[in-house]
């Protein structure tokens, strides 16, 4: 397979010479920019209106999937949850779409590389200690010291490797996950290109859904971690 | 009256699915963080080793703290299962 692969990113003159992950999460980032601002247009257009419209339109459509995304999380986390709906929402929707990308031709997904899944769990882990900080202050780093202070030499050392061991697998399960279909979607096509790939492509649609719940169900609960009060 | 028990006893149904997929979804991250526990444990204390020129003693010791973390992260997730099982009893 030496000749030049095709991929969407190569007809942009600026987006050419960057590597196929940078390039591919652009253009899903501008596609989600695009429908972003259209549904909000769609939905300023009829803020007055009092009567909601019967049928689905675009605005409608974003709507539902924004309500969804929030009744997910508020499910999850209680009332709290209205606070991460935009840094979790944000998150699931760029990996749901980058995860989905894998399955149009022309396009890598940018969630097969290890750069892009970890720039998003440490996105969570970052946010996770800044928001445990912010809602206990300095007694957050109680929580890392253990039931008694005597345990707190014990403790320290477990709960840091625990903490650490949290973004790497939220960003390793998502890229094995995205990179193992992707491979197994692409030689099943070199095999045998009729019909044989479907079922794989298939499990590829399950596998983009179920992966993109899980990070976000994950980041959850490392959310609901850092702001609880009991310990 | 039965139409709307018929559909009662399906959001039922249905709810105790979507709770069954979720917590098979958090079983799901399971193994990986474990592995990855031992691991970094192993890590850490590998490169204390090489800095403090005290191998293998500190890899041994941050081993058994990566083993531990492992066991903390089951202990934490059947503490959870556990609250949500009481909840739904509750409820």
């Amino acid at each position: 397979m030496e000749h030049e692969v095709f991929t969407w990113a190569s007809l942009f003159p600026f987006l050419k010479n960057l590597p196929p992950h940078v390039s591919n999460a652009l253009i899903i980032s501008a596609i989600l920019i695009v429908i972003a601002i259209l549904g909000y247009r769609q939905l300023k257009k009829r803020e007055d209106d009092i009567v909601p419209e019967g049928k689905l339109t675009f605005g409608t459509f974003v709507e539902m999937i924004v309500e969804s995304l929030s009744n997910i999380i508020v499910d999850t986390m209680g009332p709290r949850g209205k606070e991460f709906v935009l840094l979790i929402g944000t998150l699931a929707l760029f990996i749901l779409f980058n995860n989905l990308s894998g399955l149009v031709p022309g396009f890598l997904p940018a969630t097969d590389n290890v750069n892009t899944t970890f720039a998003c769990s440490l996105t969570v882990f970052v946010m996770t200690h800044y928001y445990g900080f912010k809602e206990h202050g300095a007694k957050y780093l109680k929580q890392f010291m253990g039931p008694f202070w005597w345990l707190a030499p014990l403790m320290v050392p477990i709960e840091l490797i625990g903490h650490i061991a949290r973004p790497l697998s939220l960003g390793l399960r998502l890229f094995g996950n995205i990179t193992g279909d992707h491979l197994v979607t692409a030689i099943f096509f070199g095999l045998v290109p009729l019909l044989v790939p479907l079922p794989v492509m298939f499990l590829g649609l399950f596998v983009a859904f179920v992966q993109t719940f899980v990070f976000m169900l994950l980041s959850m609960a490392y959310f609901s971690g850092a702001i609880s009060h009991e310990h | 009256m039965l139409e709307n028990d018929g559909n009662l006893m399906d959001m039922t149904i249905q709810d105790g699915k979507k709770d069954l997929v979720r917590s098979l979804m958090s079983y799901s991250s399971l193994g990986i963080e474990m592995g990855l526990s031992v691991a970094i444990g192993i890590a850490i204390g590998y490169f204390l080793d090489r800095f403090f020129e005290t191998s293998p003693y500190l890899t041994i010791i941050f081993m058994i703290f990566g083993v531990a973390a492992a066991m903390k992260t089951i202990f934490l997730l059947l503490k959870k299962v556990q609250k949500d099982n009481e909840r739904d009893k509750h409820q």
